[in-house]
């Protein structure tokens, strides 16, 4: 099996496991617990939000443990909306963020929330000059991802963090595509709330962080036993959680030089055939990241075909029920529904080999002989 | 035809999104006896696709299927 949908998730890492079994026969409690077993799983917690913490350039006490990346885009969309004095606000997010962000604005529109939107330019960049023109004295919130989590593209948070800073405004970045994998400093790129999560970087699935510059203000979105500070209540995963730091620490931007290189030579394999094109700009992309279109094959036949000869990728479309819907990313950046429907996303990880890399390509060039 | 076929057990997974609906229909399939017959009803579109490639792929017999109002009415043997 060779496995090229690591956008979607990753193997958890081989030593990850091992750290993992340890804890597992060691830590259990329940870290509000007072006793020496609650201590013991307290101290994981607080020694992984320490790690966190540094990973990000950031004060541990600005780090809160969430479940998931989708989690904690809800808590820092619907906590801004909650703390919010405005009798008229708006959010502004772009136009390819990721559905738990795309979906909770959609869902507070609906609540009298003006949602405004940041378009993407044919590269899938988010026009920044926009936000100007977008943003104004009652934004609660703007939010753009780090890297988008379809084509990969690496979008200009610090200039959007400068222009939100400058104008007083919360800015928010799902960081879950890029974290470890490029460098991102919440200090440096001027971001105020950003969420990672775990399985997308080797880690463990059902781990996920928020953090939040101190002096932010949200509201909690939840109710409960007041653990990660009201933020997050629930008795937290002490093992998923160090699981979570000791992930962190395993690759760095670094580790992915040579993930770059395999990925360009991937990706010059395949565009060099005039039915196959890259979708998005091919600079500004993450490491490990393509997205083609094959044209006159529908995605969903490719990678039907790809799964039985034991390679998995992913297509951006969603099979809802009976009709396929285009992805609103590839829409946005203007492609027709047609090209849309014929993209496929195909991403790699650390440890991806160059001679699956070329079976790969052979399977893909076979396919299109044989349906094209 | 498909009146004729004794089947055993019978799912209805229209609406479920994929892959789960495949999923659903191999877990079914893995807890009946060998060589009982599912019937089980899946929308049309990519759903039927991916479900006949889970079926080659996990080495299950496809009896018969045919396009009803609103997805297939497939028949597997278990």
């Amino acid at each position: 099996m060779i496995y090229l949908d690591n956008a979607s998730t990753t193997l958890p890492d081989s030593s990850l496991i091992n750290f993992s079994r340890r804890l597992y026969s060691r830590v259990f409690g329940n870290a509000s617990s007072s006793h020496r077993v609650g201590r013991d799983a307290s101290k994981e917690i607080e020694k992984a939000r320490e790690i966190i913490a540094g990973s990000l350039n950031a004060h541990a006490d600005e780090i809160y443990f969430t479940s998931g990346g989708t989690e904690s885009n809800n808590i820092a969309i619907w906590g801004r909306f909650l703390a919010s004095k405005k009798i008229n606000p708006n959010i502004i997010i772009s136009s390819v963020e990721h559905p738990s962000v795309y979906n909770v604005a959609q869902f507070l529109k609906r609540m009298g929330v003006e949602v405004r939107i940041l378009p993407v330019d044919s590269g899938c960049s988010v026009i920044v000059d926009e936000l100007t023109k977008l943003i104004s004295s009652d934004t609660i919130l703007v939010s753009v991802m780090q890297v988008n989590n379809e084509t990969g593209i690496i979008q200009p948070i610090r200039k959007i963090g400068s222009i939100c800073r400058e104008r007083e405004v919360p800015f928010h970045s799902d960081a879950c595509q890029g974290f470890t994998k490029e460098p991102f400093d919440v200090k440096k790129d001027l971001v105020d709330i950003a969420s990672i999560s775990s399985h997308k970087i080797h880690g463990l699935k059902g781990t996920a962080a928020l953090y939040l510059k101190r002096g932010v203000k949200l509201a909690n979105p939840f109710q409960g036993g007041g653990q990660e500070l009201g933020l997050r209540p629930g008795t937290p995963d002490p093992i998923g959680i160090a699981a979570f730091a000791f992930a962190s620490t395993i690759y760095k931007p670094e580790d992915y030089k040579k993930v770059q290189n395999l990925r360009d030579y991937f990706m010059n394999n395949l565009i060099k055939y005039p039915a196959i094109s890259l979708n998005g700009s091919a600079s500004n992309r993450i490491s490990n990241n393509i997205n083609i279109r094959i044209k006159g094959l529908t995605a969903a036949d490719a990678a039907r075909e790809l799964s039985r000869r034991g390679v998995m990728v992913s297509t951006g479309s969603a099979c809802s029920s009976s009709k396929s819907e285009p992805s609103r990313v590839l829409i946005s950046m203007g492609l027709s529904e047609k090209a849309a429907l014929e993209s496929l996303r195909i991403t790699l990880s650390v440890h991806t080999e160059k001679k699956e890399i070329d079976l790969v390509s052979d399977h893909i060039f076979d396919i299109m002989k044989k349906l094209l | 035809m498909n009146k004729k076929i004794q089947y055993t057990e019978e799912t209805d997974l229209r609406g479920v999104p994929c892959p789960a609906n495949a999923a659903r229909i191999i877990l079914k399939l893995e807890s009946m006896d060998e060589g009982k017959i599912l019937k089980t009803l899946i929308d049309e579109g990519e759903a039927y696709e991916n479900l006949l490639s889970s079926l080659d792929e996990d080495g299950y017999e496809l009896i018969t299927s045919a396009k009803k109002v609103g997805g297939w009415e497939v028949f597997i043997k278990a």
